[in-house]
């Protein structure tokens, strides 16, 4: 009688084809399926090969489920990293990293011009005299003429300045940089506005804020307004002068200023590259859930063959096979057992597990403190 | 039903699970006593046997209408007679190669029947060259017209080993059960569709029974 290993093709996909315990356990499945479904007494009208088919898909389908809350787990690690084959990532016990928050990160950094994906580009407004508005989008060169690419929309100024000052001052007061280098220097003695306070160290950091602020709103005589395309300047030019601008573009997200092969790496659970989980290495549990899930799939099989026809003759009368029975029993046992798989996952995705063990030390705590313990002989916290 | 649905290979599913609610399941047989004419002697005038001979029984797989006992008067008295209508799987004949036919006689329990009637009765989904069964009808054969050997079952109020089953085997496309050849075949495990059943063929026993005063299933090989 032909057994799994000299049969061609045993199974559609052929995925476990040459594992060794699969194929042993190919060949145990039949008689399991075949004596649950009455075989020893009447005839099972099942091929070996639809069991076959059924046991493969029973593990495939138990691998899928696997692999899916595997996802759950750890998708947030895998995105942008390269699909390669799609397979070699499942069954991994991956270290955690912070892609994700960063790269989510990296817009509000772009926002407040301390980082991001993508390039600030800076060009010049050529100031005439007696001219207060500018088409900032056909005025504004770079050093070789054109600066950015008008398709790319809408353009955002992040910083105007220029060199060349009409006038400029600074007077002293009780947070000016001369006084802070002085108070560095031990010149405090010979500055005659300084008042000696002795403060905090979180006072450096503010005035480093402060300087900052003041050298951005205070440091030019001009100011500008934006109005739709057009660039106004205050006051009035007397001069002829360059004005120069910080500008960005809102970005293309799939073509950011340095080459990004993450773009095109892991996305979604669709392109996470995890194959199939290995027969070898499903352990008591899971291969129970798959004879189990074999069976019922079978069951339901033979259900729809034996429904084909909804009574077979015979001499003198008709027989009605219990095909309906097998179908919704094959279809529940099918679904409870997906159902179970699905709600013992759900309490081990690494989310739940924290939950667990964050519950498991609370609970560890709160029976500690009923713990007796003799005076002086321990200490407790908490 | 439309050939495109009903192929071969339906028609042999529809055979093979008919044969095995008879053969596997019901269990119900009749013995065959197929008229020879090579040994049975014509008369010359008459063209008729007087005596007839028969080929050796054959025990065939079948589901019986059993009729009982009628009692039929008329102005010479009254007579007791049995009637019994039988009816054969034309596939299962067909495996076996036998043609029923009028003037053979059968026996169920223990009274022997002329065949009267053996008509092929039904086709299987409207397709012709598919015969479902044959339906025999049989009367009760004059005693002096037909003696052979009685085969059991016959009654529980014989006292013959054979008078009651005690043991029912099934065929299950072996060639051989326990009782002997079976001349049994199923088409899809022929054809190579399915393979043969996980284990042999199953009986129903005294071995089955622990306590030894009736029968019941037996599994043990």
């Amino acid at each position: 009688m032909a057994n799994f290993e000299n049969t061609s093709s045993p199974t559609p996909f052929g995925i476990y084809d040459s594992e060794t315990e699969f194929i042993s356990d190919a060949d145990n499945i039949v008689t399991f399926v075949k004596r649950k479904l009455g075989d020893d007494i009447l005839s099972v009208e099942l091929t070996k090969k639809q069991i076959w088919g059924n046991f493969e898909e029973a593990t495939l389908e138990y691998s899928s489920i696997l692999n899916q809350y595997q996802a759950k787990s750890q998708l947030v690690n895998f995105l942008g990293y390269a699909t390669g084959s799609m397979s070699g990532s499942e069954e991994k016990y991956i270290r955690e990293n912070l892609e994700f928050l960063g790269r989510f990160a990296e817009p509000y950094a772009m926002e407040a011009g301390i980082g991001g994906s993508y390039n600030t580009l800076s060009g010049s407004i050529q100031l005439e005299i007696g001219r207060q508005d500018y088409d900032i989008y056909t005025e504004l060169s770079g050093a070789n003429g054109g600066l950015f690419d008008n398709t790319r929309g809408k353009i955002r100024i992040d910083e105007v300045f220029h060199y060349n000052p009409q006038a400029a001052y600074r007077f002293f007061d009780t947070t000016s940089a001369i006084n802070y280098l002085n108070n560095e220097f031990s010149f405090e003695s010979f500055t005659p506005e300084t008042v000696f306070y002795i403060l905090p160290v979180y006072e450096d950091i503010l005035r480093g804020g402060q300087l900052d602020m003041s050298n951005r709103v205070r440091r030019s005589n001009f100011s500008y307004k934006i109005s739709g395309n057009n660039f106004r300047i205050y006051p009035i030019p007397t001069t002829e002068s360059k004005l120069f601008l910080r500008i960005r573009q809102y970005p293309d997200p799939l073509s950011p200023s340095y080459q990004d092969n993450t773009i095109h790496g892991v996305s979604n659970m669709s392109n996470l590259p995890f194959g199939n989980v290995k027969y070898n290495r499903i352990n008591s549990i899971g291969r129970q859930w798959i004879r189990s899930y074999t069976l019922a799939i079978s069951m339901e099989q033979l259900g729809y063959i034996r429904g084909k026809f909804g009574s077979i003759p015979i001499p003198n009368s008709d027989v009605s096979l219990n095909s309906s029975d097998m179908i919704s029993n094959g279809r529940t046992d099918r679904d409870s057992l997906k159902e179970k798989l699905r709600e013992m996952l759900d309490s081990m995705t690494y989310d739940k597990l924290m939950e667990v063990q964050s519950a498991r030390s609370e609970l560890i705590q709160k029976q500690l403190k009923y713990i007796p313990i003799p005076n002086g002989k321990a200490i407790t916290i908490g | 039903m439309p050939r495109l649905f009903i192929t071969p290979r339906e028609i042999n599913f529809i055979n093979d699970i008919a044969k095995e609610v008879i053969k596997d399941v019901i269990g119900q047989k009749i013995y065959l006593f197929q008229i020879s004419e090579f040994k049975s002697k014509v008369h010359d005038v008459y063209e008729e046997s007087q005596d007839k001979v028969f080929d050796t029984p054959i025990e065939l797989d079948c589901l019986v209408k059993y009729s009982g006992q009628q009692v039929v008067t008329d102005r010479f008295g009254s007579e007791k007679v049995f009637t019994i209508e039988v009816y054969i799987q034309a596939r299962d004949l067909l495996d076996k190669g036998i043609e029923i036919l009028e003037g053979d006689f059968i026996s169920y329990g223990s009274v022997f029947y002329e065949i009267t009637k053996a008509p092929s009765t039904d086709i299987i989904m409207g397709q012709i060259e598919h015969e479902r069964f044959i339906t025999i009808s049989g009367r009760q054969s004059r005693k002096d017209l037909f003696l052979s050997k009685v085969f059991g079952p016959t009654s529980e109020t014989y006292t013959d080993d054979d008078a009651v089953q005690e043991t029912f085997v099934q065929q299950r496309g072996f060639k051989n059960n326990k009782l002997g050849a079976t001349g049994d075949v199923r088409d899809l495990q022929k054809n190579g569709v399915l393979d043969t059943p996980i284990t042999g063929p199953k009986e129903v026993s005294s071995k089955g029974d622990s306590t030894n005063v009736g029968s019941s299933f037996y599994d043990d090989e």
